[in-house]
């Protein structure tokens, strides 16, 4: 037996003609078909030799009589893929045609246009399910934008895209077939020596933009699994775009107050880290503390002030103003809370909002996009100047990085 | 009735399988019909389909076809119709 070579079924299944004219081309090339599937087609290597192909549907397997009957007029079986039977006779011998009437063939192909047809409305209603629900996630989202960062949408429009390929290939399955069909019932028998090279070439390079995508969209979420983390934030300098509470509490006897701890993390004083297309530096950042001695203004208890910063780094700088105004409409609840736009200069946005103890800061800077929640007793108007250097400082320490 | 399916009845008045039935069709058309294998055979699934055959009997190895009785009064049919179809043509010859 010969070496078996793979080959990409890069063309329809479908276009009979196109096929059973590349089966013969690699023949004379020596390739001679052997088993063929819905992604490859296996040839055995060996004598070039001039062969003829046909690919003949039917819906009920063979019997043993009648590939005898196909054998004896010439016509070997080699293999079928689904129910596509394909039978191959040397070119030079006198065989009967296998198909001697068109129109007969072309009811052979009824109930396969049929279902094709079928197949073609089932996955249609499926595909518009698929991109409203795709379009409803973003468009009644009253965030959308953060939902972009923090959900998979990279992924999901790839997945649009793979889904929208998938759709392709079954219009084209099915238009193939109903063109044929009806060219045989119109008497025009089947061109096998049709060129196959345009179409191969197409298919190969919509195979090509498509697999590796297909391929991506399957990555992506290991990606940002394996990339994402959390632990839990070193009292001293951490290198993070935040500002600490020992920055703004004016006490010395401020002291962190420590959280539930699950999986090593302190979970009231943690980092967590997210990697995102859109978004490669994600950070959630919690800081509590606790001053001994001192009380809140009310006397409600000891004064534990803590600050929690979320900072994006985006792969677009122009989603930052969107971004910025969707993490306001997230997290400023109440509805009797005033934000207050500041013209900063350190800022391309500054925005503030502010209820008692409870200080808010919303900013972005270029690609950078902050939110700050501080609960505590100083003053908003002294946290902005630090969240500005801080900004500065973490976008040229990414620069120095890169 | 397309001309494949009249030959495959008319040669089917005599019960018989696979390849004879091949050489029968050739032979009721004296010669003129050179039925491939593939649309013999689409043709006889289609007609068993619509009654208008059957297998007289099926040792496994070989399966023996034969014309039903509605396959004769659609092979009787249609052969009315040809024959008129002659006799309009008349004409022609003047």
């Amino acid at each position: 037996m010969g070496k078996i070579v793979k080959r990409l079924m890069l063309d329809d299944i479908y276009a009979i003609g196109r096929n059973e004219s590349w089966f013969s081309a690699m023949a004379s090339e020596g390739l001679h078909l052997k088993k063929s599937g819905r992604l490859f087609v296996y040839f055995e290597k060996g004598e070039p030799k001039k062969t003829k192909y046909r690919m003949d549907y039917l819906k009920e397997a063979p019997s043993q009589e009648q590939l005898d009957v196909y054998h004896d007029c010439g016509w070997n079986f080699i293999t079928n893929s689904g129910y596509f039977y394909i039978f191959s006779a040397d070119e030079k011998s006198c065989t009967t045609e296998l198909h001697t009437d068109p129109i007969e063939q072309g009811f052979s192909l009824s109930e396969l246009n049929k279902r094709l047809r079928n197949n073609l409305i089932i996955i249609s209603i499926a595909m518009l399910l698929f991109l409203g629900m795709m379009i409803s996630i973003y468009y009644f989202n009253d965030e959308p934008f953060l939902l972009m960062i923090k959900g998979q949408f990279v992924q999901q429009m790839l997945l649009v895209i793979v889904e929208l390929y998938v759709f392709y290939s079954v219009i084209r399955n099915y238009i193939t077939i109903h063109k044929l069909k009806q060219s045989l019932l119109q008497g025009a028998e089947i061109n096998h020596n049709e060129d196959y090279r345009k179409a191969r070439l197409l298919g190969g390079i919509l195979a090509g933009i498509y697999m590796p995508l297909a391929l991506f969209t399957i990555i992506i979420p290991f990606v940002e699994f394996a990339k994402s983390k959390d632990y839990t934030l070193p009292e001293g300098n951490a290198n993070l775009p935040i500002i600490r509470l020992e920055e703004i509490e004016k006490s010395s006897n401020l002291m962190r107050e420590t959280g539930y701890n699950g999986n090593n993390v302190d979970w009231a004083n943690r980092v967590s880290y997210d990697w995102n297309l859109l978004a490669p530096v994600q950070y959630e950042i919690d800081e509590h503390g606790v001053v001994r001695g001192e009380m809140w203004e009310d006397k409600s208890g000891v004064y534990s002030p803590s600050i929690t910063t979320r900072y994006y780094k985006l792969t677009f700088g122009s989603m930052a103003e969107n971004l910025t105004l969707d993490l306001i409409n997230r997290y400023v609840w109440r509805d009797n809370t005033e934000v207050k736009d500041i013209n900063h200069p350190k800022f391309d946005k500054l925005a503030i909002a502010q209820d008692d103890i409870h200080k808010q800061i919303f900013a972005y800077l270029d690609n950078q996009v902050v939110y700050v929640t501080y609960y505590g007793k100083e003053r908003i108007e002294e946290i902005i100047p630090l969240l500005a250097q801080k900004m500065i400082a973490y976008q040229e320490r990414m620069a120095e990085v890169q | 009735m397309t001309e494949a399916m009249y030959y495959i009845l008319l040669a089917l008045m005599n019960p018989n399988h696979g390849y004879q039935l091949m050489a029968a069709i050739e032979q009721v058309s004296n010669g003129r019909i050179k039925m491939g294998p593939g649309t013999l055979y689409g043709v006889l699934t289609r007609l068993q389909k619509d009654n208008l055959i059957e297998i007289l009997s099926d040792d496994g190895r070989r399966k023996t076809y034969a014309i039903t009785e509605e396959g004769r009064v659609a092979l009787k049919t249609e052969y009315e119709r040809l024959k008129e179809m002659i006799q309009d043509g008349r004409i022609i010859e003047g």
